[in-house]
C-alpha cells in the first residue's frame, strides 16, 4: 500500500496525561481553570472532551509532567471534586502530532494509524484528529517503536 | 478586554455524531471499527478517543449526514466483534472549528468561555495542530460564531 505523503511528525515528550470526569454543571468551573492554569504559564498540548452515556462531560488533557500537581491540584479544587474521585493521570507520555495535508479527503488515516501501531503492540492513551492533524498520546517508552510504526505509513515530507 | 487574532473559523454542516462506549474488559481496539469505516469509503471529519486513563474507552466522531445510515450499518451487529458496548447516534450537529495563530492556553479558556456564556453545550471538542473543533447542535452554528466574534478576532 503506497505511503501517505505529510508535512510532517513532530513529538513532544515529558508530558502527564489527566482525565476527569464530571457532572454537566460543573462544566462552567471549567473556563476559570484554564484561567488559572494560563496565568501559571501552563501550556496544554492537548485537550478533549465528550459527554459519557450519562451526560457527564468527561475531559482529557495533557499539560507537561513538572506541572501535572499543580494542574492536578487545580482541577480537584476547582471542580470541588470528592476526595474519592480525583482526576485519573497517567504518567510520563509523548504527544505524537502527524500534520497535514490531505486527513480531510483520504478515508481511513486515522484506522491505518492505529493499526500500525496496534501491530507494533503500543498502546494508544488518547486520540485527537480534526482538519488536517492527529494527535496521539502514547507512553514514552515507546516513543520509538511508535516513530517506526508510523514512518511504515507515512512519507515526509510531502512534495 | 482585547480579542485574540485568528487565521479563521469554518464551520461543517450536516453531520452526525456517533459515540462508541466500551468496557476495558471487552475492548477491541478502536482500530478495528476505523478500518471498517475506511474500508467503506466512510470519512470521518472528527476524531476523539479518550484511552485508558479512564474506565472506559470512549470513541467519538463526526460523519457527513449522508453516511451516517452506512456508518451504523456497518457498526449494527459488529458489537460482540469489536467490544463495542453501547452504539449511539445523533442527527443535526455541526462542528465549528477555530483557527489561532498558536494554541496557547487563552485560545482555550475563551473557546470554552465563549460557548459557556452563549449557553451552546459542546457535544464534543478535538484540539489539533492548526484547530480546536467542537460539535454542537447545527442550529447553534450561527450563535456560537456570534459568540466566539466576542473573544476572537478574524483577519480584515
Amino acid at each position: 500500500m503506497a505511503k501517505i505523503k505529510l508535512h510532517n511528525i513532530l513529538h513532544v515528550s515529558d508530558q502527564a496525561l489527566l482525565s476527569v470526569r464530571l457532572e454537566e454543571r460543573r462544566a462552567e468551573f471549567l473556563p476559570s481553570i484554564l484561567y488559572a492554569l494560563r496565568e501559571e504559564g501552563i501550556s496544554i498540548s492537548l485537550i478533549i472532551q465528550s459527554m459519557d452515556r450519562n451526560g457527564n462531560f468527561i475531559l482529557t488533557l495533557a499539560t507537561p509532567q513538572h506541572h501535572l500537581d499543580w494542574v492536578r491540584a487545580a482541577f480537584q479544587e476547582g471542580l470541588d471534586l470528592p476526595r474519592s474521585t480525583p482526576p485519573k493521570v497517567r504518567d510520563n507520555v509523548t504527544l505524537i502530532t502527524l500534520y497535514g495535508p490531505h486527513f480531510g479527503e483520504i478515508p481511513g488515516i486515522a484506522s491505518r494509524i492505529l493499526s500500525a501501531l496496534a501491530t507494533d503492540g503500543v498502546e494508544v492513551l488518547a486520540m485527537s484528529a480534526s482538519v488536517n492533524s492527529s494527535l496521539l498520546m502514547v507512553p514514552q517508552d515507546s516513543l520509538a517503536k511508535s516513530l517506526r510504526s508510523l514512518n511504515r505509513i507515512f512519507e515526509i515530507p510531502a512534495k | 478586554m482585547k480579542k485574540i487574532k485568528i487565521s479563521g473559523i469554518r464551520q461543517v454542516t450536516n453531520l452526525s455524531q456517533v459515540e462508541v462506549f466500551s468496557r476495558p474488559a471487552r475492548l477491541a481496539n478502536p482500530f478495528q471499527i476505523l478500518t471498517l469505516l475506511g474500508e467503506n469509503g466512510i470519512n470521518l471529519e472528527f476524531i476523539v478517543i479518550h484511552g485508558q486513563t479512564d474506565e472506559t474507552l470512549d470513541l467519538i466522531f463526526g460523519v457527513k449526514r449522508n453516511s451516517i445510515a452506512a456508518t451504523l450499518g456497518l457498526l449494527r451487529g459488529m458489537e460482540k466483534k469489536f467490544g463495542m458496548e453501547e452504539v449511539r447516534s445523533q442527527d443535526g450537529v455541526g462542528m465549528v472549528s477555530l483557527f489561532p495563530h498558536r494554541n496557547q492556553a487563552t485560545v482555550i479558556e475563551n473557546f470554552f468561555t465563549a460557548f459557556q456564556e452563549a449557553g451552546i453545550k459542546l457535544l464534543s471538542i478535538s484540539f489539533s495542530l492548526a484547530a480546536i473543533s467542537g460539535l454542537i447542535e447545527e442550529n447553534l452554528i450561527p450563535d456560537a460564531v456570534n459568540a466566539l466574534s466576542a473573544y476572537f478576532e478574524l483577519p480584515g
